[in-house]
């Protein structure tokens, strides 16, 4: 893997870099028009491609919360248009590693020695690269670990990257600053979070040992180091398993798939319903697949708490038959607050049977009981509702933000986990074995 | 810096006093916030004789030079006590050099920032001179380790500077720490990756050659 130690860090700098990015996608837009003057019927999708690569090649150069928010953004697919998505989508995959000089420092700040002191063996280079931090392999007693390093000063720029990347998720966004403001508390707060390494061993530690006693088939964990761990430093066992693309190019069989998809579906079932907390990161490069239809979970960082009240809206509007009943469904929108007493009448008739397609098409494997994630019909019905939502003038004149600030990590959460699915063509069984039940801590 | 002397030379008493006066130099200005007013006071207050003090320094100046000497010292010696340092390729010496100065450094920092608020001046000074003779002597030797290893390209005249430049660096690394509020000096961890990274961009080989190649054949067909 190639170092590469630019990362602005400034804010000055970082503020350059979107600066530059700006002037580009005021240019696509200036492009997009001559080619419609010319053409007369230029795709939008051309001015999409141009501009979601311009502000991808420029996260990808940042560090941390902008490369986070970036891809916060690519799994909330529904709120971009597609291009954008899938620009954003590769922003999962890139980080460039920082030297070794800089993680023996780390390790010497955290335990007093250097890394080859701590572990028998301990690998100069990064073998992979997270959006805040990288891993690098080491053997201790001859096992194989892997520990993850936290870059330096990420949570310091936390609050300036979001401020950064502000104007652009504004324009993408399209809300009131003040209603921004809500879902970027949101997002900072988790963010911060995930700067915190040892809130997030603690829950890996947690999370981990309640699937585990749980017995859900087909789900492993790394095992946890808590004493070669630090403020900047996790060790855990090492996970061998194949990316998701890796797994797929091997051809598994439907059976297996299924398999796997099913272990997923019933580890989210479990966190969401049980735990009430759940791994709100589904992005492939945090799952780790094994031929033999198992899988392995190997990041805790973004975990989110489900709050009571949210939990019980949430979930009383994705009941089958609730959309079937306009006075409960009107109900259970304000709840959510999808729409809320100071919208207009105009706006409740343009919002209620709007947010009544979003949720009948999103919560269909809710409703359905057993689900084909393998059928593309309900991807292509689930871009082309938020392609339309995108185009559509009267929503896009709105500005305000609808739907609670939880809803921002739990959509994506299900949005991840429906991607991930799709995938791996999972046909499953998707009624909850959890939901109802008591809670058990 | 003192213990790490006595442990490395047990059997050398001069200059356990030496450091013993240097401790106590640091202690007295960092509870009185300035210079002892003479050599006699210092010394009588350590109960020495004041020639033991020009045995070793001939000012507090010349004590000071020492300190900031030292600091680097320090610094080269951790290094050599670790196995893997020689194993790195030159860039990542460098590197490690900074993170190592900055604990040394750390554990100094009230006397740094209070020595230096009085003068602001010192990093600019001769305060530096002892200091800055050692680090180049640290760096010309990187830099020949560079050239042979291919890391850093030799370009006439250009390359005489570099030891220069180096330690403008590092008294860019320096203030930038002295100023650095973020907890652990992060900041300052940031700062040394992108300034080292810019010195070795600048140093291998690539964009100065080629633009050097064209200064050159611009000068010769105009």
């Amino acid at each position: 893997m190639k170092e590469q130690f630019s990362i602005p860090t400034g804010k000055v700098q970082r503020a350059s870099k979107f600066l530059t990015t700006g002037v580009k996608v005021g240019g696509n837009y200036l492009k997009h028009y001559a080619r419609k003057s010319i053409n007369g019927d230029a795709g939008k999708d051309q001015l999409h491609t141009d501009n979601a690569r311009d502000i991808y090649d420029t996260l990808s150069e940042l560090k941390g919360s902008a490369l986070k928010a970036a891809q916060m953004m690519s799994m909330d697919r529904n709120m971009l248009p597609r291009a954008y998505a899938d620009k954003f989508a590769m922003a999962q995959y890139s980080a460039p590693p920082l030297s070794y000089p800089l993680v023996v420092k780390t390790f010497r700040s955290a335990f007093g020695k250097a890394p080859t002191e701590v572990f028998d063996s301990f690998s100069h280079n990064a073998v992979n690269a997270a959006s805040i931090g990288q891993v690098h392999e080491a053997m201790l007693n001859g096992k194989k670990l892997a520990v993850k390093v936290q870059y330096p000063g990420v949570a310091d720029s936390v609050s300036s990257d979001l401020k950064l990347v502000k104007p652009f998720a504004l324009r993408i966004m399209n809300i009131t600053e003040s209603d921004f403001k809500l879902y970027m508390s949101e997002v900072e707060e988790r963010l911060l979070e995930e700067t915190d390494y040892h809130l997030e061993l603690k829950r890996s530690v947690m999370i981990s040992e309640a699937v585990l006693k749980e017995g859900i088939i087909g789900i492993f964990f790394p095992v946890y180091y808590p004493e070669l761990s630090g403020n900047r430093i996790i060790t855990m066992d090492w996970v061998e398993g194949m990316h998701l693309k890796e797994f797929l190019a091997t051809g598994p069989a439907q059976e297996i798939r299924n398999r796997i998809g099913q272990a997923l579906w019933d580890f989210y079932d479990f966190q969401m319903h049980r735990l009430r907390m759940v791994h709100a990161d589904p992005h492939p490069g945090n799952f780790l697949f094994r031929s033999n239809g198992s899988l392995g979970i190997i990041d805790f960082g973004c975990v989110k708490v489900v709050p009571d009240d949210f939990y019980e809206y949430y979930f009383r509007l994705h009941t089958p038959g609730v959309l079937d009943n306009p006075e409960l469904m009107t109900e259970l929108f304000y709840l959510n607050e999808f729409i809320s007493e100071k919208d207009s009448e105009a706006e409740k008739k343009l919002f209620i049977p709007l947010f009544r397609e979003i949720i009948g098409l999103m919560g269909k494997p809710f409703f359905a009981g057993k689900f084909d994630f393998g059928d593309p019909a309900f991807f292509e019905q689930v871009y082309r509702l938020s392609e339309s939502l995108y185009n559509n003038k009267d929503v896009r004149n709105s500005r305000t933000a609808r739907g609670s600030k939880h809803s921002l990590y739990i959509n994506r959460t299900y949005f991840g986990l429906y991607m991930l699915l799709h995938e791996l063509k999972a046909n499953i069984v998707t009624s909850s074995r959890y939901q109802g039940t008591e809670m058990s801590i | 810096m003192a213990t790490k002397t006595k442990k490395n030379k047990p059997e050398n008493p001069e200059r356990d006093l030496q450091a013993t006066i240097t401790d106590a130099y640091i202690e007295f200005y960092l509870n009185k916030g300035k210079k002892p007013a003479s050599v006699y006071e210092f010394t009588g207050k350590l109960k020495m004789e004041e020639k033991d003090f020009y045995q070793f320094f001939g000012s507090f100046e010349g004590l000071e030079k020492s300190i900031w000497a030292g600091f680097i010292n320090t610094t080269l010696e951790t290094l050599s006590d670790s196995e893997e340092y020689e194993s790195y390729p030159v860039k990542q010496k460098l590197l490690s050099f900074y993170y190592t100065l900055a604990e040394v450094l750390k554990s100094k920092r009230s006397f740094i920032l209070l020595s230096t608020e009085k003068e602001a001046e010192l990093l600019k000074n001769h305060t530096l001179s002892k200091a800055r003779d050692v680090f180049q002597a640290f760096v010309s030797q990187l830099l020949q380790e560079g050239t042979e290893s291919g890391e850093i390209v030799k370009r006439p005249y250009i390359t005489d500077r570099y030891p220069e430049v180096l330690w403008l660096q590092l008294l860019f690394v320096l203030r930038f720490w002295i100023k650095d509020e973020s907890a652990g000096f992060e900041k300052t961890d940031a700062a040394i990756e992108k300034a080292v990274k810019v010195s070795f961009d600048l140093m291998g080989p690539g964009a100065v050659d080629s633009l050097i190649d064209m200064v050159r054949f611009l000068y010769h067909n105009r």
